[in-house]
C-alpha cells in the first residue's frame, strides 16, 4: 500500500466537505422518506434515555427504562440513529442553524462525504492520487448514491463503514485495535457488514490456496507436505473480539437480554418481507427473483463510462488472478483478490434468488467504492498519456468521463430514487421499458406548497406511501400547515397522493375512479410521473 | 491500450451524446399546452381523449383541466376497445399500438408540435366503445356495476396490470370453468382485449384458457404476462358472443376484458 501524506489528506478532507455542502443544499428539496419518518421517531426516543440518564444513571439502566426508550425500532442498531438524535440536539434544538430535517439528515451526509474521501484514499492507497480523484469522482456523481447520501438513514453510511473496514484492512499492520473498533462500529451502522468476514474468509482460502491444495495431496509427492492449517492472524482475533463488544455496548436495547434480543435481530432480517419492484414492466412481489437484478440495476443506474470502465477493470483484475492461479507461484494477489471480493461479494448476495431486492440499488452500494476503484484504475493508463502530453489535460479528460453521471444527478433531482442513466434511455427511456421509480414516499415534498395553499382549514390528506411519522416531520419543520391531518382512510380525505410504484397501483386505480376526485398535479421529471395529487371536487 | 481508449472515450462520448439527446427531447408543459390548444376548438362534446405514453401522467392533468368532462382512456391496453372519435396525444417516445394500425380505424386529422402529435382517430361504422357482459342473466350496464354468480364474478372498473391500466371488466373465477356472455345486433362486431390482471397472473395457480364463441370459434391461452390480447369476433345468429374461461385444474383466477361493439 502507499503511504497516505499529508497533501493527500488533506485533498480527501476538501473533497468530502465540498461533497457535504453538495448534499446539504441538494437535500433542501428532497422529501422525507418513509424510512427517515421511523429513524426521526426512534431519534427523539432515544433522546429520552440520554436525559433519564444524565438525570438519574441508576434508572436509566433498568430494564424498563431501556425497553420505554430503546424498543422502538429494534431492528436497526442504533449508531446512526444517536447521532441524528445528537445532530438535532446540538443543531436545531440548541443552536437553531438547521430545520429539525436538516439537522437528523446531518450524520447521514457526513458519513456520504466521508465515504466520498475514503474512496481517494483507496485510489492513492493502492494505485497513486489520478486514480484516487477519478474513484472519487465516479462515486460522488453516481446519482443514487448522491440520494442516499442525504436521507438520514444507513445506506450511504455503511457503504462509508464498509469502505472504513476495508481501508483498515488493508493498512492493519500495527493496528489490529483500529481494524476490530472500526470493525464494531460498522456492525453497528448496518448489518450488511456482518457479511464482512465471509468475504475474508474466501479470501483467505484464496490466498492460502496453494497450501490448502497441496493438503490433498500424499506427502509422498513432491513438494507435498500433507495439511497445516495456516497460522490464524492476530486481526481476526481483534475483529472477532472487538467487533461483537462495540456491537454490545452501543446498543442498550440488547443489555438486558443479549442472546434473546440478537437472536431476534438476526431472525428479522433472515426472514425479512418482500417489497414490490418493477423490473422490466414486470411487478416482482415474491421470490424467485432473476439473479440478474443487481447487475442489470447498475448497468441502468450508474454513468455509461462507469460501467464501461467498471467490468473493464474487472476483466483487468481476473486475468491478474488467472495468472496467478496455480502451482508454484507465491501468491502475489492479495490485495487484488481483497478489491474484487469487495466488488462481488455484495452484488452475488443480494442476487441470490430469494434474497429481498427492494430499495433500489441500496443494499449493495457498499460494493461500489471498490467499483468505482477498479473503473478508475482502468482508466489509468488512458490518463497517464494524457499527462505526458500535457498535464492539463487530465483533469479535462477526468471531467469528461464523470460529468455524465453528474448530469444525470442533477436531473433526475431531487428524485434520484428514481435516477436512471444512459443504458436504458435515462428517465423516460427507464419509465418506457417499465422500471420502478419511487418506493419510499418521499416525493410529496414538492407538492405541499398546494395543500398548504389551497386545502381548506383541518383538511384530510391521503398520503398513500408518504407515512405519518414523515407527515408530522413536515409539520414540525413548517413545511405544511398544522392544522392539516393525516388520513388512512381513502373514504373521508380531502386529498389523496398517489405514487407511481407497482404497491400503489390500486391506489391511483381507486382514486381515479372516485366520482368527487379531480387531478390537480402532478409531480414528476421530463414528464416521468413520480407522484399524482387528487383533490375532492368542491373541498 | 487501443482497446481500452475506443472504450472509455467512446463510452463517454455515446453517454454525452444520450444525454444531450435526451435533454433536447424533454417534454415541456407548455409545449404540451400549446398543442392541446391547437386542437381545443376541434375537439367535439362526445370526443374521447388518450394520451401516450399511457404513464405520462402530466397529459392527463393538462387534459384533465382544459376537458375536465371528457373520457380519458388510460394507455395502450385501453385502445382495444372502439371508439367514435379519439383525440390521440403523442409525446416524442409515445410507443406504436398495433390496434390502432386496423383498416378499421382512420386517421381523421393529424397536428405535430416540437415532436409531440395530436391524432383524430376514427374508427368505421357505428361504434358502442364499451360492451356490457352478463352472467347468468345478470345483465352488467352504466348504471350496474357488478354481477355474481356462482362460477365467478363480474365487476366494472379500472383494471391494472403492472402499471398499465384500462377500463373494462375484472373477471373473479370462481370455479373450473365459467362463461361470459355479451349481446348485440346479429352481425355486429366484438372488439377488444382479454388477459391477466397484474393481481390475476401473481396468484394464478396453472394456465387459463379463453374460448370466444360466435360466428367463428376462437380458443387462446392466456399469456403468461399481465395485459391484454386483443381479438375480433363476429356475433352469431342471434347476436351474441359467449366467451369461455376454464382455468386447468384450480379456481380463483382473475382476469381483465375490455371490449366494444363495432356495426
Amino acid at each position: 500500500m502507499n503511504p497516505v501524506l499529508a497533501q493527500h489528506r488533506r485533498i480527501a478532507w476538501g473533497l468530502g466537505f465540498t461533497y457535504l455542502v453538495l448534499l446539504f443544499c441538494a437535500q433542501l428539496q428532497t422529501g422525507v422518506t418513509r424510512d427517515e419518518g421511523y429513524y426521526f421517531k426512534a431519534a427523539h426516543e432515544y433522546s429520552g434515555w440520554f436525559k433519564v440518564l444524565s438525570q438519574e444513571p441508576t434508572r436509566a439502566f433498568t430494564q424498563a427504562e431501556i425497553d420505554r426508550n430503546w424498543g422502538y425500532n429494534h431492528e436497526h442498531p442504533v449508531v446512526m440513529k444517536v447521532l441524528f438524535a445528537g445532530s438535532n440536539a446540538v443543531f436545531h434544538e440548541a443552536l437553531g442553524l438547521t430545520s429539525e430535517v436538516s439537522a437528523m439528515r446531518l450524520p447521514g451526509m457526513l458519513m456520504s462525504a466521508l465515504g466520498v474521501a475514503l474512496t481517494f484514499l483507496l485510489g492513492v492507497g493502492l494505485c497513486g492520487p489520478a486514480v484516487g480523484w477519478l474513484s472519487a469522482l465516479f462515486l460522488a456523481t453516481s446519482p443514487r448514491y448522491f440520494y442516499h447520501g442525504q436521507m438520514a438513514c444507513f445506506d450511504a453510511a455503511v457503504t462509508t463503514m464498509w469502505l472504513a473496514v476495508a481501508l483498515a484492512w488493508l493498512y492493519r499492520e500495527g493496528h489490529h485495535i483500529r481494524l476490530g473498533l472500526v470493525f464494531g462500529v460498522a456492525i453497528a451502522t448496518k448489518h450488511n457488514v456482518l457479511f464482512f468476514p465471509i468475504l475474508l474468509l474466501f479470501h483467505w482460502l484464496w490466498i492460502h490456496r496453494e497450501r490448502l491444495l497441496r493438503g490433498f495431496r500424499t506427502t509422498q509427492a513432491d513438494g507435498a507436505d500433507g495439511w497445516a492449517l495456516p497460522i490464524i492472524p492476530w486481526w481476526v482475533v481483534f475483529m472477532g473480539v472487538l467487533g461483537p463488544l462495540v456491537f454490545l455496548l452501543h446498543w442498550p436495547y440488547l443489555w438486558p437480554d443479549p442472546v434473546g434480543r440478537i437472536g431476534w435481530y438476526f431472525s428479522f432480517h433472515l426472514h425479512h418481507e418482500h417489497y414490490p419492484v418493477r423490473f422490466f414492466g414486470e411487478s416482482l412481489w415474491e421470490p424467485p427473483f432473476p439473479r440478474s437484478f443487481p447487475a442489470v440495476m447498475w448497468a441502468v443506474t450508474l454513468s455509461l463510462p462507469l460501467v464501461v470502465a467498471m467490468i473493464g477493470g474487472l476483466v483487468e483484475a481476473f486475468r491478474v488472478l488467472v495468472k496467478h492461479l496455480w502451482w508454484g507461484d507465491d501468491p502475489v494477489d492479495a490485495r487484488e483478490a481483497f478489491i474484487v471480493l469487495n466488488l462481488i461479494v455484495p452484488v452475488v448476495l443480494i442476487a441470490g434468488p430469494s434474497i429481498p431486492i427492494f430499495g433500489g440499488t441500496k443494499h449493495w452500494m457498499n460494493a461500489l467504492p471498490f467499483g468505482c476503484f477498479l473503473a478508475a484504475r482502468f482508466c489509468l493508463p488512458l490518463l497517464v498519456r494524457c499527462a505526458e502530453k500535457n498535464k492539463f489535460i487530465v483533469p479535462a479528460v477526468i471531467a469528461f468521463l464523470v460529468l455524465p453521471g453528474a448530469w444525470s444527478t442533477a436531473r433526475a433531482h431531487p428524485h434520484g430514487i428514481g435516477a436512471y442513466t444512459e443504458l436504458v434511455g435515462g428517465l423516460r427511456g427507464a419509465a418506457n421499458r417499465g422500471f420502478q421509480r419511487q418506493f419510499w414516499g418521499g416525493a410529496s415534498r414538492q407538492l405541499l406548497t398546494k395543500i398548504n395553499k389551497e386545502a381548506r382549514q383541518d383538511a384530510y390528506i391521503f398520503c398513500d406511501r408518504t407515512n405519518h411519522d414523515a407527515f408530522k416531520a413536515y409539520q414540525r419543520d413548517g413545511l405544511l400547515r398544522q392544522d392539516l391531518r393525516f388520513t388512512l382512510n381513502m373514504g373521508n380525505a380531502h386529498w389523496w397522493f398517489a405514487f407511481h410504484q407497482p404497491d400503489s397501483d390500486w391506489v391511483l386505480s381507486a382514486v381515479r375512479m372516485r366520482s368527487d376526485s379531480m387531478l390537480v398535479a402532478v409531480e414528476d421529471l421530463e414528464g416521468v410521473p413520480m407522484v399524482s395529487l387528487y383533490k375532492r371536487k368542491g373541498s | 491500450m487501443n482497446i481500452r481508449l475506443s472504450l472509455i472515450l467512446g463510452s463517454a462520448w455515446v453517454a454525452w451524446s444520450l444525454q444531450a439527446w435526451a435533454w433536447s427531447n424533454r417534454p415541456s408543459e407548455t409545449d404540451r399546452l400549446a398543442l392541446i390548444e391547437q386542437v381545443a376548438e376541434q375537439i367535439q362534446s362526445d370526443d374521447e381523449l388518450a394520451y401516450l405514453p399511457g404513464w405520462e401522467q402530466h397529459w392527463a392533468l393538462q387534459l384533465g383541466q382544459r376537458f375536465p368532462h371528457h373520457q380519458q382512456r388510460l394507455g395502450v391496453n385501453d385502445l382495444w376497445r372502439p371508439f367514435h372519435r379519439l383525440w390521440l396525444f403523442e409525446s416524442s417516445d409515445a410507443p406504436v399500438v398495433s390496434s390502432l394500425q386496423s383498416d378499421n380505424v382512420q386517421v381523421l386529422q393529424e397536428v405535430k408540435y416540437k415532436g409531440m402529435k395530436a391524432l383524430l382517430l376514427k374508427h368505421q361504422g357505428a361504434v358502442r366503445p364499451m360492451a356490457w357482459p352478463s352472467i347468468k342473466g345478470c345483465q352488467l350496464s352504466a348504471k350496474r356495476k357488478s354481477c355474481s354468480s356462482p362460477s365467478g364474478r363480474l365487476q366494472t372498473t379500472e383494471l391494472g396490470f403492472d402499471g398499465r391500466f384500462a377500463w373494462g371488466q375484472k373477471i373473479t373465477v370462481k370455479s373450473q370453468k365459467m362463461m361470459v356472455t355479451l349481446h348485440s345486433k346479429p352481425g355486429s362486431t366484438l372488439v377488444g382485449g382479454l388477459g391477466w390482471t397484474g393481481h390475476g397472473l401473481r396468484h394464478a395457480k396453472g394456465t387459463a384458457i379463453a374460448q370466444f364463441r360466435g360466428a367463428q370459434t376462437l380458443t387462446r391461452v392466456l399469456s403468461d404476462q399481465p395485459g391484454l390480447d386483443g381479438f375480433e369476433l363476429q356475433t352469431d345468429a342471434q347476436g351474441k358472443v359467449e366467451i369461455t374461461i376454464t382455468l386447468s385444474g384450480w379456481t380463483d383466477g382473475e382476469l381483465g376484458l375490455s371490449s366494444g361493439w363495432m356495426q
